[in-house]
C-alpha cells in the first residue's frame, strides 16, 4: 500500500515551483540558450495580458512584449535571485508599458489638435450594447497610476504585495489607488448604474 | 450617517481579502452597524465582478518565440559588429579629440613636452659632483686645457671634453675619446724653458690650482651618465689662458720671447687677474648632455658651500687614490640611446645642433648666448707654445738612456717618459724652427704620427720617424736642385731660339712636312 503510494509520487507530474525559473536562468547563465525559449514559452501570455491591460491598445501588445523579452535575455546574466522570477519580469514589463506610454505623451503634444473622445456619460449605448466593452472604456479613461494597480489586481489577480513589488511602491500607496481607481471607475460609469449593477 | 474615507479605503481592502486580522474585525464590526457601508460594499462587490469579467481575451501571439529570436540574433549581430569595429571607433574617436583640443589649445602638447622635459631634468640633475671627483684635475690637466681646450673627463684621461668653434665663430663642444696619447709634461717642459725659480714655479702652480677649482665647478658629471657644462667655462679657459702668458710674459721674459713672438701678444700694462672678470658672470643655465638628449637646465649651485665640499672632496680622492680605486665616470652613448638614433646634422632642439659620431658627440651652440666677456684672445700664442712644449723633449733628448730590457713576448722598452736632460740651457729657436719644418709636413704625417701614439713606445719610434723624414727631405732637396738646373738650361736654350735660328728652324720643319706629304 504504502508502496502504491510512494509510485503514485513519483508519477505526478512535477509542479512548476519558483526553483524551475532559478533553474532555467542557471542553464541560460551556464550557455543554454533553449532554456531562454521556454522562459519566454512560460510567460509570454502573461507578459502580454499585462500590457493589454495597462495600455488597452491590442496593435502594440507584441512588439512591446519582444521588447520586454529582448530587454530579459540582455540582463538575465546579471539576476542576481533575490526575487522571484516573475516580479522582475513583470516590473520590466510595467516600466516598458510606462516608456511607451510617456513617448506617447510626448506625440500627442507635437500632433495635430483632434476632438477629445466621447466622454464616457455621453456614451451612446449600441442596440446590442456589449457591457464589457463599456467597462473596458471605462477603465482605459482612468489616469495610468490608477488604472494599472486596478487591472493587476482585479483582472491579474496580483496580491497587493505583488503590485508593490511591480510598481516598486509601497503598499499602502497600492491599497489608496485602487480604492480611488475604484471611486473614480464608479463615477464614470454612473450613468449606467441600472444596466451594471442592478 | 456618513462615514470616512478612510473606513471606505478600508471597505475596498476588505473586499479584495488584504486587511489584518486586527483591520478586518474593526470593518466587519462597522459594517455591521452601518447600511451605508454595506449598499457601499455591494457597490464595490458588483464593480469588482464586472472588472473582473471585462477581461478581455487574448489571442495567442503565433510565431511570438521565432519573431524573437530573430530579434535577438540580429541584435546580437549588431553587437558583435560593433565590438568588431570598436578599436577603429575607439582610436578615431581619441584622433578626433585630439584634434579638438589641439585647436582649442595648441599649447597643449608642448605643455606637455615642457612637463616632461622637467622630469628629465630633475632626474639627470641629481647626483652632480664637481669634475673633480670624477677627473682629479691637476696643474698639467688645466695647463693643457688652456692650450688645447681639451679637458680629462676621468682620471685615466680616455675621455675629454673639447671645447672649439665653428667657422661662423659660434662655440662648440664635444665629449669624445681621447685618441691622441696624453702628454703629462706640457706644464713642467714650459716652466723649465721659461727658467722659472722654484718659487715662480709655486707661483704658478697655485694658480692653476685655483682655475682647477673653478673648472671643477663648471663641468659636473652625474652617474646617470650625465655631464653638465656651464658655458662660462669658455671664459675661463680664455681666462686661464690669459693669465698663464701674463705670468710668463712677466717671469720668464727674455725665454718667453723665444716661444712665443712678444710683439703679437697684447698684454695690458697693468696686472689684472682674469679670473676676476670670469668670476662676476656664471649663468646659472648648464647645458645637460646625456644618452637621451641636450638640454639646458638652471642649476643653483651655492658657491660657498661647493668650495667647502670641494676641500673635503680633495682630501676624500687623495685616500681614495692611496686605495687605489678611482672614481671612472664615463659618458656613453649606447646604441639604443636616441642621441645615437640621431643621424648627423638633425637638428634635435632650436638651440643646440647636434652631432653624433663613432667617438662621441658634438653640441653646436646654435641660440645658447655665452655670457661675452671682454677677455685678450691668444688663441694663436696657445698653439705656439703648446708645440713648443711638445716637442720639448724630441728635439733637445740626447741618446736615450734605456733601462733593462725585461723579456716578454711584445717586446716592449720601459723608458721614462718624463725624462729631461740635466743641461739646463734650452735652445729654443731650434724648437720655434723644428715646430715650422713640421708644420710643413702636412696632415699624413700627423695622422701616422697619432696612431702610433697610442703605444706606450711612442718616444722610440718618434725619433725613428723624424730621422726618416729628415733622410726624405733631403732627397727632395737633391731632386728640386737638379730640377732647377735643368729648368736653367732649358730657360737658357729658349732665349737662344727666340733669335734667327727660330725662322730656320721653323722652315726646316715646314720642308720635312712638305717632304712627308709629297711622299
Amino acid at each position: 500500500m504504502n508502496s502504491d503510494n510512494k509510485k503514485e509520487d513519483m508519477e505526478q507530474p512535477k509542479i512548476l515551483t519558483l526553483d524551475d525559473d532559478f533553474s532555467l536562468i542557471k542553464q541560460f547563465i551556464d550557455g543554454d540558450h533553449d532554456s531562454f525559449k521556454v522562459l519566454v514559452n512560460r510567460h509570454k501570455e502573461k507578459v502580454r495580458n499585462i500590457i493589454y491591460l495597462t495600455l488597452m491598445e491590442p496593435d502594440v501588445i507584441d512588439d512591446i512584449a519582444q521588447d520586454v523579452f529582448i530587454t530579459v535575455f540582455k540582463n538575465l546574466k546579471h539576476f542576481r535571485f533575490e526575487s522571484q522570477f516573475t516580479t522582475w519580469l513583470y516590473r520590466i514589463t510595467v516600466n516598458k508599458c510606462k516608456d511607451y506610454l510617456r513617448k506617447k505623451a510626448v506625440r500627442k503634444i507635437f500632433s495635430p489638435i483632434k476632438d477629445e473622445e466621447e466622454d464616457i456619460a455621453s456614451f451612446r449605448i449600441n442596440e446590442d450594447p456589449d457591457i464589457k466593452e463599456i467597462v473596458r472604456n471605462a477603465i482605459a479613461k482612468l489616469p495610468d497610476k490608477l488604472r494599472i494597480p486596478l487591472v493587476l489586481r482585479d483582472m491579474e489577480g496580483f496580491s497587493y504585495q505583488e503590485i508593490a513589488e511591480t510598481l516598486n511602491c509601497e503598499i499602502g500607496t497600492v491599497k489608496s489607488r485602487i480604492f480611488r481607481a475604484r471611486e473614480a471607475l464608479r463615477k464614470i460609469l454612473e450613468p449606467l448604474e441600472k444596466e451594471l449593477f442592478v | 450617517m456618513t462615514h470616512s474615507r478612510y473606513d471606505i479605503e478600508m471597505l475596498s481592502a476588505y473586499l479584495d481579502g488584504e486587511l489584518s486580522q486586527k483591520e478586518k474585525i474593526y470593518i466587519e464590526e462597522k459594517i455591521k452597524s452601518s447600511l451605508e457601508l454595506q449598499r457601499k460594499l455591494n457597490e464595490l462587490k458588483k464593480l469588482k465582478s464586472v472588472t473582473n469579467e471585462s477581461k478581455p481575451v487574448l489571442e495567442e501571439s503565433f510565431y511570438f518565440e521565432q519573431r524573437l529570436m530573430a530579434s535577438l540574433n540580429f541584435s546580437r549581430s549588431k553587437s558583435e559588429k560593433i565590438r568588431k569595429w570598436l578599436p577603429v571607433f575607439t582610436f578615431s574617436g581619441l584622433a578626433a579629440a585630439l584634434i579638438f583640443v589641439l585647436s582649442i589649445n595648441p599649447q597643449f602638447i608642448r605643455n606637455i613636452i615642457e612637463q616632461q622635459k622637467g622630469n628629465l631634468a630633475d632626474f639627470y640633475k641629481s647626483n652632480l659632483k664637481p669634475l673633480l671627483y670624477a677627473a682629479n684635475l691637476s696643474s698639467e690637466d688645466i695647463f693643457n686645457f688652456a692650450l688645447n681646450e681639451e679637458l680629462p673627463l676621468d682620471p685615466s684621461n680616455s675621455q675629454i671634453l673639447k671645447l672649439s668653434y665653428d667657422q661662423t665663430g659660434k662655440e662648440y663642444f664635444e665629449i669624445k675619446q681621447n685618441s691622441e696619447a696624453s702628454s703629462k709634461n706640457n706644464l713642467n717642459n714650459f716652466v723649465s724653458a721659461l727658467e722659472l725659480s722654484e718659487f715662480e714655479k709655486t707661483q704658478m702652480d697655485s694658480i692653476l690650482k685655483v682655475y682647477s677649482e673653478k673648472i671643477s665647478a663648471q663641468v659636473l658629471v652625474s652617474d646617470k651618465n650625465a655631464i653638465a657644462i656651464n658655458p662660462n667655462i669658455w671664459n675661463l679657459r680664455k681666462a686661464i689662458l690669459a693669465d698663464i702668458i701674463t705670468f710668463a710674459k712677466k717671469h720668464g721674459n727674455e725665454n718667453f720671447r723665444k716661444i712665443a713672438p712678444i710683439d703679437k701678444v697684447p698684454l695690458p700694462d697693468k696686472n689684472i687677474v682674469w679670473l676676476e672678470k670670469v668670476k662676476t658672470q656664471s649663468p646659472k643655465d648648464f647645458i645637460f648632455v646625456t644618452p637621451d638628449t641636450v638640454f639646458s637646465a638652471e642649476i643653483n649651485i651655492d658657491f660657498a658651500e661647493l668650495n667647502r665640499d670641494m676641500i673635503k672632496a680633495t682630501e676624500e680622492l687623495k685616500k681614495i687614490e692611496k686605495e687605489n680605486s678611482r672614481h671612472k665616470i664615463l659618458f656613453k652613448f649606447p646604441k639604443d640611446s636616441s642621441l645615437a638614433d640621431l643621424k648627423e646634422n638633425i637638428k634635435s632642439d632650436k638651440s643646440f645642433r647636434i652631432f653624433v659620431h663613432n667617438n662621441g658627440v658634438q653640441v653646436h651652440l646654435e641660440k645658447f648666448e655665452i655670457p661675452d666677456l671682454e677677455l685678450p684672445d691668444f688663441d694663436s700664442i696657445a698653439s705656439i707654445i703648446s708645440e713648443a712644449t711638445r716637442n720639448f723633449s724630441v728635439v733637445n733628448v740626447g741618446p736615450p738612456q734605456l733601462p733593462e730590457v725585461p723579456v716578454s713576448n711584445n717586446f716592449r722598452i720601459k723608458r721614462e717618459t718624463n725624462y729631461f736632460p740635466k743641461n739646463r740651457e734650452v735652445n729654443v729657436d731650434s724648437v720655434i724652427e723644428e715646430n715650422n719644418r713640421r708644420n710643413e709636413l702636412g696632415n699624413k704625417r700627423r695622422q701616422s704620427n697619432n696612431n702610433l701614439h697610442n703605444d706606450s713606445s711612442s718616444n722610440e719610434i718618434k725619433i725613428m720617424v723624424d730621422s726618416l723624414i729628415i733622410k726624405q727631405n733631403e732627397e727632395l732637396r737633391r731632386q728640386i736642385e737638379q730640377l732647377r738646373k735643368e729648368i736653367e738650361k732649358f730657360r737658357h736654350d729658349m732665349q737662344n731660339m727666340k733669335n734667327k735660328e727660330k725662322i730656320e728652324q721653323y722652315e726646316e720643319i715646314i720642308k720635312m712636312l712638305e717632304d712627308q706629304i709629297e711622299i
